[in-house]
Parts: C-alpha cells; structure tokens; sequence
C-alpha cells in the first residue's frame, strides 16, 4: 500500500521519505482545482526536486475543462510526460481519453470525489484501463471498505483532508461582493440557521467548497491493514509542516507506538480552529426526511 | 434537421400535456432509481400507460435512471431495466457507467443517454461515453455556445442541451452541500436546495455581508429564447426543458413557447421578431424565477444570481377542464376568481379565447359568485367546446 501525501512546497520532502511516504501529490495553479503560487514553470521546478528526493509524482489535474481549453490541457499533459511524473490525479474524464490518445505512459488516477460512490462503476473504470481510483470521501466507511474489497489493490482513499461539498464554475464570492480576485485562505461560508464553517477556495476557473477536515485515526490500522492501493493525506488549507506533523501522528498510531486516542488529541493541539470528523462517522443519507 | 423538444413530466397527467402541447419526447422518473423523489414519478403501471400514450402518437418517452449509485442501490436495477425495455421505453438517462453497461447488456432496445449529472463538458469526454456504449449525451449547463458549437461540430454523438429552467449553482453532481448540511442526498435524489439558501460570508472573524442582502449560490432559471436561433443553428439533437417538479400549466406553457419557436425555424429558416415577442409574451405567463442565458454567453456574473429566494407564484392559472359539452365546462379550481372576470381559453393548438365570465354553478346547479376553493369542482359557461388539455387563465389583455 503506497502512502501519499499532497504538498505545496519541497519544505518537507526529506522528512516525508524518512516517514516511508511513497509518493507525493504536486499541483499547479491553473489546472488544478488548489490553492498555489505555482504557475508551471515553478511546478516543473518542483516535480524535479521530488524526482531528485526519491519520492513519486502524482500531479493533480483536477478541473473539469472547456473545449476550449483541452489544446492546451494536452501540452501540459505532453510537458508532465517529458518530466516523467508519475501518474495524474483528475476529476474530468476527458484526462484520460486525452492520455490514451497522446498515447502517455503516465498513470491516471480518477477522483471525481462525489462521483465514485460504487464497485460496479470503479470496475468498469479498471475495464477501461484507468489506473487507480479515489473513493467518494462523503459516503459510509462500511461502504469504502465494501468497495476496497471488491476492487482489490485498485482504490485510494483519502485518509485526511477536508471534504469537498461543491464545486461550480460560478464565482460566487467575486459576484457576491463585486471584486474579481482569488478568495482563499481565512474566508469560509457559514449558513444562517447553522454554525458549521465552510471553507472555501475562489479562482479565475470557479468556486470549491469544502466541510468538514475529515481523519481517520480510530480506523486508520484496519485501513493499512485493507486492500487499498494507497492512502492520501490531502488537505486544502494548512501548510506542509502542518501536513507533515499530521503525517508522523499517523505514523505512530500505525506502527502502534500511539493509541489512536493519543493521536487525536495531538491533532486537535496542531490547530484548535479545525473541526474534524472522523470518517467513521459519515453518516448513511437519507432520501428525503 | 429534426429538433427534438424534450420536456419534464412529474405525472401521467403532466405528461399528457406535455405531448399535447408540442413536446417530441417526454422525461420522467421512476419510483426507484431516480433523481426529484419529491416529483410524483411513475410506478410501473404508469410508465407502460406512459409509453403506451406516447407511441400511439409517434413519440418517445425516456426514463432517469439518474442517480449517483451506491453498492445497495444495483439490488433490483437489473429487473427494472428489463421492464422498461419490455414497455418499450425508448431510452433511459443515467450517470452511471455501470448502469449504462447493465442497460445495454438487459435492455438492448433501449438507448442509453448520458445525464448532466456527470457534467460533460468536452469532446474527450463525450468519447469516453461513446467508447462505452452511449447513444446520446447531456451536456453540462457550464458549456458555453462557442465550445457547444465545437462540439457539435466534431462528434458523431447526438447532444441534449438544456434550454430552459432551473439550474444547479454547482456543476450537477459534484455537490453534495445538502448531503453535508441536511444529510439529504442531493445525488440520489434528495436534495435540498441548500444552494438557494443565505449564507453570511467571512474572512476570518470579518463578516463580509452586505447591508443589502446577504450570500446565496441560488441561480436564476435558464431561458434561451433571445440566442434560440444560435442553439438551433448548433445542429443538437435535444433540447431539454427541466422541471419535473413544475405544475401542468408550467409545462404546457413553455413547451408551447418553444414549439411555435421550433416550427417557425423548421419552416422558414430564421425566428421572426414577431413569433420571438409572441413566444416571450407566452412564456412570461408562466414566470416562476427570474431568467438569464445560463452560461451560453460566457461565464456567469451577477445576471445569473438570485440574493433572495423568492419565487413568483403564478395566480393567473385559474382552472382546468375536467370534461365540456355544449360549451358547460366541468371544472376543478386552481386559483381564485370571480364572476365578471376577464378569462382566457389556452388550448394545445390555436389562438387563445378570451370571454367574459358570466355565469359559474356549483355542483347542484346553483349560482356561484367567487371561486376560491382549491380542488372545487364549478360547471362554467364557455364560448366554445374545449377539450381536456386546454386550461382556464385570468386574461392579462390590456
């Protein structure tokens, strides 16, 4: 099982491949749906020096894409290739339709995340010769580990990170407010009968909203001990040395030198302004109340 | 080029309107398996009468099977879809390639159309779907006219676009903000409509609200008709009107708008302004949301927006006709009114009929004055025979 891990910066790279992470995500500023200053020529840079460091690259490519813009989504696709990453992260289909065509040897990865909710379709998705897929973080841990099991060694799961509820082309923040800019960190929406608070992330190419930061400490030793291909710690918001700090808590609770009780707490003492949940609690939904 | 017009229907009744009023082919949900729980949908026995009803008249009748599934939701999906093929149901929607798959494996007969809730918005992906049996795929409400027209011009694919009624503020299917915040699973069919809720908006601990009004994702409606001449052009299989949810009146309206719209381009080339004001003068008797373009134009700004959820409800639709004989309608009341008012008679096909109203009768025959009970049934005196389809409205004559 390959543990992977999403970065922004080469920060941590070092401290990440002493942790045995297999692979890390790296992502762009344009064709990615995260927050970066990276515009392509700095994620090039940074692709080489996770290459250098040992470790995996996984890109994310993870917009949906106008027809306008699948010309120049092919020549990033050709420049990821030269660079010899990995595999790509996306959530369009259309990425891997073009990587066939382009005839890449590159990985894909499908994570559409509310999409992949079933076995049926992630097989198919192995019919089609899509390498790997990232299960739906917003459905029941009964049902990932129904899947995992169904689709041995073929499904990642996001293990940490928060979970994206929408995403749209709309700017709804820029329309609201009527100033076109990015809105990123320390903006969030909160609904007004409710006091959860709904981070968001606002670009040139739309809007992502994201809930709760989702973890998986009390289930993360059955998960390792599972058929999934890999896990992904994945979070939007915080910087790498928060990421890596994540990474070593789980590190311990796995390698069972910390009870995962422990392990939660040293998450909650990392930042006291995120709400987590565990992913044993994501509740079935219902139909209609 | 035929042009398909595809409408919603949210019932048998709804349906039969929909056909008469102009639409090719209907859509509509099932009992299981299918998106809008709250629409009354179709049990089994309906979709045969449905299918039955439509073919009779040389039209289609697709069935959504549209959700997004979970492992639970394949129990029974197989003989369910043989059933729809045995109705002779002429295609299913769904955003599911496993279900496509199955589809195609039980029910050979029935077309497969790729649903919006899988947000296609290019050629690569329109070939996914060919590549895995599709017949025809609904595009997302995000493709701009120039990537439309690409499309269409590039691909063998038949494409549905939408061109009329509510939009998703999300890409369809990539939300799942009712599930977080209601635990309704807005991609199996329960969503809430958490979008057209308010929102306070922060950076930090600064709220940012305006004074005005505060935050909502809510879209105004989609309503194509000024560039409809351009989406025609774009040489697409379908054009889709939403609204399983929306009332008879509704659906008859903006079909029809469409229609006289649809059958003026196929006769003479071009949309002329007088049937353009006509349609729009017709369509804005159904006003439900305030309307924009969606995003054929170009990205979405402020036009697109509601900050206040409100909805017009519609009062002008005043009665249906239940059965008429001698020009003594047999009615069932909607919305209030009087004796003296001012009435209109819109049939499937025709002019309006305005009248007078000058006597109304209660079911022993005595002389009514108001009408203002829903559901009531009223015998009304009427200038002419008019049949089942026709609905009553208040005149809006000036």
């Amino acid at each position: 099982m390959k543990y992977i891990v999403a970065i922004k910066s080469d920060s941590c790279l070092t401290q990440l491949k002493q942790l045995q992470v297999n692979d890390v995500i790296v992502s762009d500023s344009y064709y990615s749906s995260s927050i970066t200053d990276n515009d392509i020529s700095k994620t090039i840079e940074l692709i080489q020096k996770v290459k250098s460091a040992n470790l995996g690259c996984i890109v994310r490519v993870d917009r949906l894409y106008d027809q306008k813009e699948i010309e120049e989504l092919s020549q990033y696709l050709l420049l990821l290739e030269k660079n010899k990453v990995d595999a790509l992260l996306f959530s369009d289909i259309a990425v891997k339709v073009l990587v066939d065509q382009l005839k890449l040897s590159v990985k894909t990865i499908y994570a559409p995340e509310t999409l992949l909710t079933n076995y049926y379709d992630i097989e198919l998705l192995k019919d089609n010769g899509v390498s790997g897929c990232v299960i739906s973080k917003d459905i029941p841990y009964n049902e990932m580990a129904a899947i995992a099991d169904k689709v041995k060694n073929y499904c990642y799961l996001r293990v940490f990170g928060e979970v994206l509820i929408s995403y749209s082309k709309r700017r709804f923040v820029s329309i609201y407010l009527n100033k076109y800019q990015q809105y990123k960190d320390g903006y969030y929406l909160q609904e007004e009968n409710r006091d959860i608070k709904m981070p968001l992330v606002e670009k040139e190419s739309g809007f992502w909203l994201y809930g709760y930061m989702l973890h998986s400490l009390d289930k993360i030793k059955e998960i390792v001990a599972s058929d999934y291909a890999g896990i992904i710690f994945d979070q939007v918001f915080m910087d790498d040395l928060y990421q890596l700090e994540v990474v070593k808590i789980y590190h311990e609770v796995i390698d069972g030198n910390m009870p995962w009780q422990l392990g939660y707490e040293k998450l909650l003492g990392l930042n006291d302004k995120i709400s987590y949940q565990s992913i044993s609690e994501v509740k079935q939904t219902v139909l209609e109340k | 080029m035929a042009y398909e017009l595809l409408a919603p229907a949210g019932d048998l009744d709804r349906l039969k309107v929909a056909l008469e009023y102009g639409a090719d082919a209907v859509y509509f949900g099932g009992k299981q398996f299918s998106l809008r729980v709250r629409a009354s949908n179709f049990d089994l026995d309906n979709i045969k009468q449905a299918s039955d009803y439509a073919h009779q008249r040389n039209k289609k009748v697709y069935v959504t099977v549209n959700m997004i599934p979970h492992n639970s939701d394949f129990d029974g999906l197989k003989e369910y879809l043989t059933i729809l093929n045995e109705f002779k149901v002429d295609a299913i929607i769904c955003a599911s390639s496993a279900i496509a798959k199955l589809s195609k494996q039980v029910a050979p007969n029935m077309e497969v159309h790729i649903s919006t809730q899988q947000t296609t918005t290019n050629l690569s992906a329109i070939k996914f779907w060919q590549d895995n049996g599709a017949d025809r795929v609904v595009l997302a409400r995000e493709v701009e006219y120039d990537d439309l027209l690409s499309i269409t011009s590039h691909t063998k694919m038949p494409i549905e676009v939408f061109i009329h009624g509510g939009m998703c503020a999300n890409y369809s299917g990539r939300c799942v903000i009712s599930n977080f915040l209601t635990n309704r699973d807005a991609n199996r069919g329960g969503c809430a409509q958490s979008c057209r809720w308010n929102y306070h908006l922060y950076h930090n601990d600064e709220l940012l609200d305006k004074n005005e009004y505060p935050l909502s994702m809510g879209s105004k409606d989609m309503c194509v008709m000024d560039n409809f001449e351009k989406l025609l052009a774009a040489n697409v299989a379908s054009l889709k009107i939403e609204g399983r949810m929306k009332t008879a009146y509704y659906i008859a309206t903006v079909v029809k708008s469409y229609r006289m719209l649809i059958d003026e381009y196929q006769q003479k080339g071009f949309i002329s302004q007088q049937c353009l004001d006509n349609s729009k003068s017709l369509i804005a008797r159904a006003a439900n949301r305030a309307t924009f373009e969606g995003f054929y134009p170009g990205k979405v700004d402020i036009s697109g927006q509601i900050y206040e959820n409100a909805q017009t409800a519609n009062q002008s639709y005043i009665a249906n006709v239940v059965d008429c004989k001698d020009h003594i309608a047999l009615i069932e009341v909607r919305n209030y009114f009087k004796k003296g008012d001012r009435i209109r008679l819109f049939n499937p096909k025709g002019q309006d009929v305005y009248f007078t109203l000058d006597k109304l009768f209660d079911m022993d025959g005595n002389e009514v004055e108001i009408a203002n009970k829903p559901m009531q049934k009223l015998y009304m005196h009427l200038p002419i025979d008019v049949n089942q389809f026709t609905f009553i409205t208040k005149s809006e004559e000036r």
